[in-house]
């Protein structure tokens, strides 16, 4: 009897390690939709809970939030898309669509059946979540690059406040004015966006062309990046730390820097945690040749997905105009769709937002996204705080990581 | 009282036991097996399977998203040739190198110093152990900021010797270096408790006997306690060896590898490979190499055993 209450007891533990081992999340069961965000705080969490809300009432289904933080969420969806555990709606950063496209449903027979209007969004938010004319995501949010100012310290150092399309010179003149204060003008950073934008503001460089190819070989890359490294020589700019993302918002927020790359995205939180008055401009260019980069994010349906009508209808309720007007409320993010974007203006509380905005947007081109945008990011957080602090030639720098790419 | 001959005794012994004593023996290995069942298929769940796994993996092309496809020992040929995992084999030898050693000699010496004679030794032993307990990820972005310009440690040396410090993790000289000193601050406390221990189970009449043939502390330390204890000693090179080939968080978090490759590790290569590059098959084989070489070092280390560890 007790050998067979042994036997019983073992097989039992046994199967219990099996089933919770097997126990991994089905993709859509047939009254659950799951769909995976990054999630930064709680505050985050409660604001896209509402918004899966809107997507669970118009698709008939309990749509399930999986929220992981935004550096994380990259590796994560990476091991669950072409799996049975993907998520059946998917948010996508435009810059990394490419990478992807093997585990997303191209998009264009719902929006055909469906009679879904993409003429609403802004047309580089939506092209930005293209790739080779298939579209695989809806874009809840678009956004150029802009640069953040503090006004107290230009105030300070006597420099009016920067205006759009304020040029290259004129950043040089009013860093030279800040140092004197004893203020560093620029925040640096190796991120890449951050990063590809700022260079493609100052005088045209790319790292990645339209075909989506990094390509490091551009001379003008090289020339801005020394450029930055001698704002850094001088000490006009923060050295950039490769292994803390947010040390340029931090030397932002805690006043060390002046200005800081960013996008709509960041006003919110600057506006929050600076104890001075945050203005936003265009990033400084040459005379005569303003340009920035946009990126945006968006929903999109992974092949696995079970139901991708249902998930498809709740991803069109998730970027409704109701939606993205109360997003756009919260301050959360820029709305893709251009009848929201006035509600965004309306509470950015950001004087000259919508000025700044507007003269970016014009002079706007969707950053590019290409198959190897993780490794060009793993690279440069890697050897780019070498050629933007100045210790190696930006040219050098640059052959480096492209031979770490060739392979 | 007769004595029966040994094999007798045996004999008559042995048919008794199967009678009586039989079934229990039985019933016991069968108690056995169900006390050993959840650890063993534990263990083969998430350890035998996996390292199965991962070989089977290391002899494919095996994309994160895709079908995979049978390369053979492409993987391998392919990683000895490639300078970068090259390099991160020479900076985790480095880091080894250097840590390991370090990290025995001031855990001992710590808990050679921290004798019963000290007065509130438990205190210091909790102090010494906390960086142990505390998260490691907390600990490195901690240090991080120490080592920063105008952090800590460069505000320290400006104001009291008027000196710059380097900018120790944005330094390809230097960053290493401070890596290891970090680990060191952060591991030492375990192992100075495994040798605090030990320590103090020396008999002391064996210390007393040296004493009265004039040995002095030193000569006591290096002839008594020393071999005395040289089981904690073994466990704990052993141990302290394994991890360190192991490294990853440190420099993940404290530079990301950087600058350049100059702290890459063997472990941030195979997450490199794996998670940013998508290529699992390459960093199972990577993960694989490493296994072989730790599984190669401990085995050097329980035959090298023979010659130091004396076990009483």
């Amino acid at each position: 009897m007790r050998v067979r209450t042994a036997a019983v007891a073992a097989a039992g533990v046994g199967a219990l390690l099996l089933t919770a081992c097997s126990g991994g999340q089905s993709s859509g069961s047939s009254d659950t939709l799951t769909w995976s965000m990054w999630i930064g705080s709680s505050d985050d969490q409660k604001v896209w809970d509402g918004v899966g809300d809107t997507g669970a009432e118009a698709s008939g289904k309990k749509v399930s939030l999986q929220g992981s933080p935004f550096a994380d969420y990259w590796t994560k969806i990476s091991t669950q898309l072409g799996t049975s555990a993907a998520p059946c709606i998917v948010t996508m950063q435009s810059l990394r669509v490419n990478q992807f496209t093997d585990g997303l449903l191209p998009l264009d027979d719902l929006v055909k059946s469906t009679g879904f209007d993409t003429a609403a969004f802004d047309k580089g938010g939506m092209k930005a979540l293209s790739v080779d004319g298939k579209q695989y995501a809806i874009p809840y949010d678009t956004g150029p690059l802009l640069l953040f100012y503090n006004k107290d310290a230009f105030d300070k150092a006597g420099v009016a406040a920067p205006r759009p399309g304020w040029t290259v010179d004129d950043f040089e003149a009013a860093a030279t004015a800040l140092k004197k204060k004893g203020q560093v003008a620029l925040a640096t950073s190796v991120e890449d966006i951050f990063l590809e934008g700022t260079i493609l503001s100052i005088n045209g460089g790319t790292m990645i062309d339209g075909s989506g190819k990094v390509d490091l070989g551009d001379p003008k890359t090289a020339e801005a990046v020394d450029w930055i490294a001698g704002l850094v020589k001088d000490g006009t700019a923060t050295r950039a730390d490769g292994a803390d993302a947010s040390a340029d918002d931090n030397a932002f927020i805690n006043g060390t820097a002046a200005t800081v790359v960013g996008g709509p995205w960041n006003s919110l939180d600057f506006k929050a945690k600076a104890k001075f008055e945050v203005g936003v401009t265009t990033i400084p260019s040459p005379q005569g040749a303003q340009k920035t980069y946009s990126a945006g994010s968006g929903f999109g349906v992974s092949k696995t997905c079970s139901d991708p009508e249902g998930a498809f209808k709740a991803i069109t309720a998730m970027t409704s105009e109701k939606t993205l007007t109360s997003l756009a409320k919260d301050g959360r993010a820029f709305p893709a769709r251009t009848a929201a974007q006035s509600a965004w203006y309306e509470n950015a509380g950001i004087d000259g937002a919508e000025e700044t905005l507007k003269s970016a947007l014009a002079s706007a081109v969707p950053l590019p996204g290409s198959a190897d945008g993780d490794k060009l990011s793993q690279l440069l957080s890697q050897y780019g705080p070498q050629m933007v602090n100045g210790q190696k030639p930006a040219k050098d720098v640059l052959a480096e990581i492209s031979r770490h790419l060739g392979k | 009282m007769t004595h029966l001959p040994a094999h007798e005794m045996t004999a008559t012994a042995a048919p008794k036991g199967r009678r009586s004593g039989g079934p229990r023996r039985d019933r016991s290995g069968v108690w056995g097996v169900g006390f050993v069942a959840p650890h063993a298929v534990g263990l083969a769940l998430f350890t035998l399977v996996p390292i199965g796994i991962a070989l089977a993996m290391s002899l494919h092309d095996w994309p994160m998203i895709g079908t995979p496809s049978w390369t053979g020992f492409a993987n391998y040929s392919s990683l000895f040739g490639d300078p970068t995992f090259r390099t991160a084999l020479t900076n985790t030898v480095l880091f080894v190198v250097l840590y390991v050693p370090l990290n025995l000699v001031v855990s001992l010496g710590m808990a050679a110093w921290l004798s019963p004679k000290i007065r509130h030794r438990q205190i210091f032993r909790v102090i010494f152990f906390l960086p142990t307990v505390t998260p490691i990820v907390a600990n490195a972005v901690v240090w991080r900021m120490l080592y920063q310009p105008g952090g800590a440690i460069d505000a320290t040396a400006r104001s009291f010797f008027g000196i710059e410090m380097p900018d120790f993790l944005a330094d390809p000289h230097w960053a290493m270096i401070a890596i290891v000193v970090m680990s060191v601050w952060q591991g030492f406390g375990y192992n100075m408790i495994v040798f605090s221990s030990a320590l103090d189970s020396v008999p002391e009449s064996q210390l007393e006997a040296a004493s009265l043939d004039g040995a002095n502390a030193w000569t006591a330390f290096w002839r008594i306690k020393l071999p005395l204890i040289s089981p904690s000693l073994f466990f704990a090179t052993t141990m302290t060896l394994i991890t360190a080939f192991q490294v990853f968080v440190q420099p993940y978090i404290m530079t990301r590898g950087g600058p350049g490759d100059s702290t890459v590790t063997l472990v941030q290569f195979i997450y490199n490979q794996g998670f940013t590059f998508q290529k699992l098959g390459l960093a199972s084989a990577a993960a694989w190499i490493l296994f072989v070489i730790i599984l190669g070092v401990t085995a050097v280390q329980f035959l090298g055993q023979k010659k130091w560890v004396h076990y009483e």
